[in-house]
C-alpha cells in the first residue's frame, strides 16, 4: 500500500482490519485506513459497496470485528458513548425526528453536551443555514429534502464533532441545493478546521472536497491516494470520473 | 337529575383511571415498539403488592409506595429477562407477554387466592352536593390520576430527557446517533410504565376490587383504548379513555345487562373501518 | 418470522405418529391391564377415558389454532369464539331440531367456519396486534351477547345460576358407552389431524407460510393473500367449532363460563406452543401433555396451570424464540445463521488477546428501527 499522504499531522482515526457480518454474509473485509487531524477524507464506491456499513460500524450501529482507534484509544461499543468521544455520524436518510420542531432537532444534537456554548453553536448553525432559522418552529418532517439535510448537518454540528462523518449528504437533492450544501461543507471546514469523513457515491462531489480518497468495492478497499493521485488512476478515471 | 350528573362525574372519574392504564401501555409501544400484553397483569400485581404489604402490617401509604416502586423495578426486569432477548420477533414477544401474564395470574392466585380483594380507600367519606353523592376516594384517585397524566405530559414535552423519549419513539437510529443512551431510556420508560400500571391497579382495586384474573379486563381496556386512540398516540389514548369510560358508565347505569357489549361493538366497528384509530398518529 | 419445525425425519415421524395413534386405539384395553383397579372399578376407567376424550378435543382446538397462528402467522386470542360458536350452535340445534348428532356437530362446525369468514373479512385489512385484538373482541362480545340473550330461557333449560348456559343433556348425547365415545373422539382427532396435515402440506400450506413470513412479499409473488387468509380463518374456525360441538355432546351442556372462557383460547395457545408451533402434529402431544399433567398433579390445584403456562413460556422463548440455539452456538463459537436482515446479529465472539475495540457490540439492539 502506498503511504502517500499529503498532510503529516497525526492520525485521529485508525481503523485496523475491520470486518462486518450480516448473519453469514460478510459486508466488509479487513478494512484498514487512517484519517489525519484536519483532513477531509472520502470513501467512494458504487451502491452496495459497504460505505454505509463502514460508517455504521464506526458509530456503533453495527457490530464488527477488528479495531477502531480514535485519538489512540479504542472506540467504546455503544453509539451514545461514541458520540461522547466526538465522533458524530450524519446518517444516510438523515434520521431526523419528524414530529419535533427544527429547533428541537438541533438542540437534541447537543444531547451529550452540558457546556455553555450550545446557544452560540445554535446561532452558528442558523448563520450557516439561514433557512433553518426561519423554519425553526416547523416540524422537521414537513421540510423539503434539502432543508431536512441542512437540519441533519446542523444537528451533527451541534454535537461539536471532532470527527464528522457524512453519509451521502446530497443524495436525491436538486443541483441548486447540492451546491448550497457543498458550499456549507467548505465553510464548516474553514471555520472549525474539522476532520471530516465522507461516504459518497458521487465521485465528482467527493473529489471536489477531499484531501484523500479511498475506493471501496464489494466490501474491500481497492484504491487509495490523494485527490491528485486518484485523478490520474486510469481505472478510477474510467469507472468513476466518466473517462 | 342528580343521577345523571352523578353518572357524568363518575364517567369522568373512571375515564381518568382508564387513561392511566392505557398510558403506560401506549408508551411502551411508542418508545420500545413492544405491545406488552402483561400490562394488565402489571397493574394487578401492583395492587397485590400493596395488599401483601398491608397484610404485613404496613400503613396504606407505605404499601401503596411499595407497590409503585416495586413495579417500577419489576417491569424493566421483565423487559431485560424475557422480552429483549426475542425483541426482533414480534409474534414471540406477543405470545410471550401473554403467557407471562397468565403465569403472573397463577402466581398471585397461589399466594392470595382467586377471589376479588378490595384495596382500602385512600380517603374515606362521601361528598354530597345537593343530590349528587360522590365518594371522596374516587375524587382523590381521579385527581391523582389526572395530575400524574399532566405531570407526565410536562415531563415528556418540556424536559431534556422527555424530548429524548419523544425522539426515540420517532426515530431510533437518529436518537442513538445524537448520543441518547437508547437502552437506558427504554429501561426508564418500562419503569414509568410499570409504576403507572401499579397506580392504576391500586385505584381499580379500591374502586371495584381486584382479582388475579381481572387483569385480563384491565388489559382489554388498555388495548381497546390504545387501538381506538391510535397506537402510540398519547392524546389519542386520552380521548379514547373518555369515550370508553363514559360509554361504560352510562351503559352500566341505564342498561346494565349490556355492559361491556357496547364498547366492544364500538371497537369492532373502529377496527373494521378505521384500523389506524379514531385519531390516528399524532405527535405526543 | 421463522418458526422452527420439528426436525423428525418424515418417515420416522410418521411411523412414531402411527404408533402413537395405535397406542391410543388400544387404550380401552390397555388401561385395565396396566391399572388393575380399573378392572374392578369401571367408573375409574370411564373417568380416564373421559380425560383422554378431553385431551383429543383440546388437541383439535390447538391444531386449529396452529393452522392460523403457527402456519399463517395470524395470532388469534379468541379461539374460544370459534369453540363457543360450535358449542352453542350444537346445543341450540340439539334442542330445536331432530337431526342426528353427527349432523348437528357438523353444522356446529360449519357455523364456526362461517364465523371464521366473518372475522376474516375485517381481518384482511388488519395486521398483527389489530388482528389479535379483533379476535379477542369477537370472543368477549360473543360471551357478553350470550349472557345477555340468555338463549336457554326460551327452552326453559337453563342452568340455574349459570348465566346464559344451556343444559341439553337429554338431547345432546352421543352414547352412554364410554368406550364408544372414546373411539368417536379418537376418530375426530385422527380425522382432523389428517385434513389439517394435508392442508399444511399442500400448496395451500406453502402459501400460508409465505403469508406468515412476509405478507407483502407473498402478495408480490402473486399469492392471493386475502383468499388464503380467509381460507385459513374458516378452516381454523371449522375445526375449533367441531371441537366445541363435540364437547357439548360429550358434556351435555354449553355454558359461557366454560366454552366462551378466554381460558380456552389461552389453553389452545399454550398447548400449541408446548407441542411446537407451526407443526400441526405438535399440538396433539401438547394436548396430551397438558391434560395428563392437569390430571396427575391434581393435588397442586391452580398451581398446575402456573407450571404449565410457565413451561409453555419457556418453550416459546428457548425453542421458538431461538434462545437455546443461540446460546448453544455461542458456546460452540460458531457464526450465527438465519437471522432476519432487519436485525444484525451480535458479531461472533472476539478472538482472544485483542483489546476492547473488537468486542461484540451490544448497542445495535438499541437502534434497530
Amino acid at each position: 500500500m502506498t503511504a502517500s499522504v499529503a498532510t503529516s499531522s497525526p492520525p485521529v482515526l485508525r481503523v485496523e482490519s475491520l470486518s462486518v457480518f450480516y448473519g453469514k454474509a460478510q459486508a466488509l473485509y479487513d478494512i484498514s485506513f487512517v484519517v489525519r487531524q484536519g483532513e477531509f477524507v472520502s470513501v467512494i464506491g458504487p451502491n452496495g459497496a459497504g460505505k454505509t456499513t463502514l460508517l455504521n460500524a464506526l458509530s456503533g450501529l453495527v457490530p464488527y470485528r477488528g479495531r477502531i482507534l480514535f485519538e489512540e484509544k479504542p472506540l467504546p461499543p455503544q453509539p451514545h458513548e461514541i458520540v461522547r468521544r466526538g465522533v458524530i455520524h450524519c446518517p444516510e436518510g438523515r434520521s431526523l425526528f419528524p414530529y419535533l420542531s427544527v429547533y428541537d432537532n438541533l438542540i437534541l444534537g447537543a444531547y451529550r453536551r452540558r457546556d455553555e456554548g450550545i446557544v452560540r453553536d445554535l446561532e452558528d448553525v442558523y448563520e450557516l443555514f439561514p433557512r433553518l432559522r426561519e423554519r425553526r418552529r416547523q416540524l422537521a418532517g414537513t421540510l423539503s429534502g434539502g432543508e431536512q439535510q441542512m437540519v441533519a448537518i446542523g444537528r451533527a454540528l451541534m454535537a461539536r464533532p471532532k470527527l464528522l462523518m457524512l453519509d451521502e449528504p446530497t443524495l436525491g437533492l436538486a443541483p441548486i441545493v447540492r451546491a448550497h450544501i457543498s458550499q456549507a461543507l467548505e465553510e464548516i471546514r474553514q471555520r472549525y478546521h474539522m476532520t471530516i469523513l465522507l461516504a459518497e457515491q458521487n465521485a465528482e462531489f467527493a473529489f471536489r472536497h477531499s484531501d484523500r480518497l479511498y475506493l471501496l468495492e464489494t466490501g474491500r478497499i481497492v484504491r487509495e491516494g490523494t485527490v491528485a493521485e486518484m485523478r490520474e488512476d486510469p481505472y478510477i478515471r474510467q469507472a468513476y470520473l466518466g473517462g | 337529575m342528580g343521577s345523571v350528573i352523578e353518572v357524568l362525574i363518575l364517567g369522568f372519574l373512571i375515564s381518568s383511571l382508564y387513561a392511566l392504564i392505557a398510558l403506560g401501555f401506549t408508551m411502551i409501544f411508542g418508545v420500545a415498539g413492544v405491545l406488552n400484553l402483561a400490562h394488565g397483569a402489571f397493574a394487578m400485581v401492583g395492587a397485590y403488592l400493596a395488599l401483601g404489604a398491608l397484610e404485613w402490617g404496613w400503613s396504606l401509604p407505605a404499601a401503596a409506595l411499595f407497590a409503585v416502586v416495586g413495579m417500577a423495578f419489576l417491569a424493566p426486569l421483565v423487559y431485560v429477562l424475557l422480552i429483549r432477548p426475542v425483541e426482533d420477533r414480534p409474534i414471540i414477544v406477543f405470545l410471550g407477554t401473554l403467557l407471562f401474564a397468565v403465569v403472573l395470574e397463577q402466581i398471585v392466585g397461589l399466594f392470595f387466592g382467586f377471589n376479588s380483594r378490595i384495596v382500602p380507600p385512600l380517603v374515606e367519606g362521601i361528598l354530597t352536593v345537593g343530590e349528587v353523592r360522590i365518594p371522596v376516594n374516587r375524587l382523590a384517585a381521579s385527581a391523582i390520576a389526572l395530575s400524574i397524566i399532566g405531570g407526565l405530559w410536562l415531563f415528556v414535552n418540556r424536559t431534556r430527557v422527555g424530548k429524548a423519549i419523544l425522539a426515540l419513539s420517532m426515530e431510533r437510529r437518529g436518537a442513538a446517533l445524537v448520543g441518547i443512551p437508547t437502552q437506558r431510556i427504554i429501561l426508564g420508560v418500562w419503569a414509568i410504565s410499570g409504576a403507572l400500571a401499579a397506580i392504576a391497579g391500586l385505584f381499580v382495586g379500591s374502586f371495584f376490587g381486584i382479582s388475579p384474573l381481572e387483569e385480563r379486563l384491565l388489559l382489554t381496556i388498555a388495548f381497546t383504548i390504545v387501538i381506538l386512540g391510535g397506537l402510540g398516540s398519547i392524546p389519542g389514548s386520552l380521548g379514547a379513555a373518555l369515550i370508553i369510560g363514559f360509554s361504560e358508565t352510562v351503559v352500566q347505569q341505564f342498561a346494565p345487562e349490556a355492559r361491556g357489549l357496547a364498547s366492544l361493538l364500538l371497537l369492532m366497528l373502529v377496527l373494521t373501518f378505521r384500523p389506524q384509530g379514531l385519531l390516528g398518529r399524532a405527535a405526543a | 418470522m421463522r418458526v422452527r419445525r420439528l426436525s423428525l425425519r418424515p418417515r420416522l415421524g410418521s411411523a412414531l405418529l402411527l404408533l402413537f395413534f395405535a397406542l391410543l386405539a388400544a387404550m380401552p384395553y390397555l388401561l385395565p391391564r396396566l391399572f388393575p383397579e380399573m378392572e374392578t372399578n369401571p367408573l375409574l376407567l370411564r373417568r380416564w377415558l373421559d380425560i383422554l376424550v378431553m385431551a383429543n378435543l383440546l388437541a383439535v382446538l390447538a391444531m386449529s389454532w396452529d393452522l392460523l397462528g403457527g402456519y399463517t402467522g395470524q395470532i388469534s386470542f379468541g379461539h374460544s369464539f370459534f369453540f363457543g360458536l360450535g358449542a352453542f350452535t350444537a346445543a341450540i340445534l340439539s334442542l330445536t331440531v331432530d337431526w342426528s348428532p353427527w349432523t348437528v356437530i357438523g353444522v356446529g362446525a360449519l357455523a364456526a367456519a362461517v364465523g371464521g369468514v366473518l372475522i376474516a373479512a375485517p381481518a384482511l385489512r388488519l395486521h398483527g396486534p389489530y388482528l389479535s385484538l379483533m379476535t379477542l373482541v369477537a370472543a368477549l362480545a360473543f360471551d357478553r351477547f350470550i349472557r345477555w340473550l340468555k338463549p336457554a330461557d326460551r327452552f326453559d333449560l337453563g342452568i340455574p345460576g349459570a348465566e346464559g348456559a344451556i343444559l341439553c343433556s337429554l338431547k345432546c348425547f352421543l352414547t352412554f358407552d364410554a368406550v364408544a365415545k372414546y373411539y368417536y373422539a379418537l376418530a375426530l382427532l385422527v380425522g382432523s389431524f389428517l385434513v389439517l396435515w394435508a392442508i399444511a402440506r399442500s400448496r395451500i400450506g406453502l402459501a400460508l407460510e409465505a403469508i406468515r413470513d412476509d405478507e407483502e412479499a407473498a402478495q408480490a409473488a402473486g399469492i392471493n393473500t386475502a383468499k388464503f387468509k380467509t381460507l385459513a380463518f374458516s378452516v381454523s374456525g371449522f375445526f375449533a367449532g367441531l371441537s366445541g360441538a363435540f364437547y357439548v355432546y360429550h358434556i351435555g351442556s354449553a355454558s359461557p363460563s366454560y366454552v366462551l372462557n378466554l381460558e380456552r383460547s389461552v389453553e389452545a395457545i399454550a398447548t400449541a406452543v408446548l407441542g411446537g408451533m407451526g407443526t400441526i402434529v405438535g399440538p396433539i402431544f401438547g394436548a396430551y401433555f397438558f391434560k395428563l399433567f392437569e390430571e396427575l398433579f391434581r393435588p397442586l390445584e391452580a398451581l398446575r396451570y402456573g407450571v404449565l403456562f410457565a413451561l409453555a413460556l419457556a418453550v416459546l422463548l428457548l425453542v421458538q424464540g431461538g434462545l437455546l440455539s443461540r446460546a448453544l452456538q455461542r458456546l460452540r463459537g460458531r457464526d450465527l445463521v438465519a437471522v432476519p436482515p432487519s436485525a444484525p446479529p451480535p458479531s461472533p465472539p472476539p478472538s482472544e488477546g485483542l483489546p476492547q475495540g473488537t468486542e461484540t457490540q451490544t448497542g445495535t439492539e438499541a437502534v434497530r428501527r
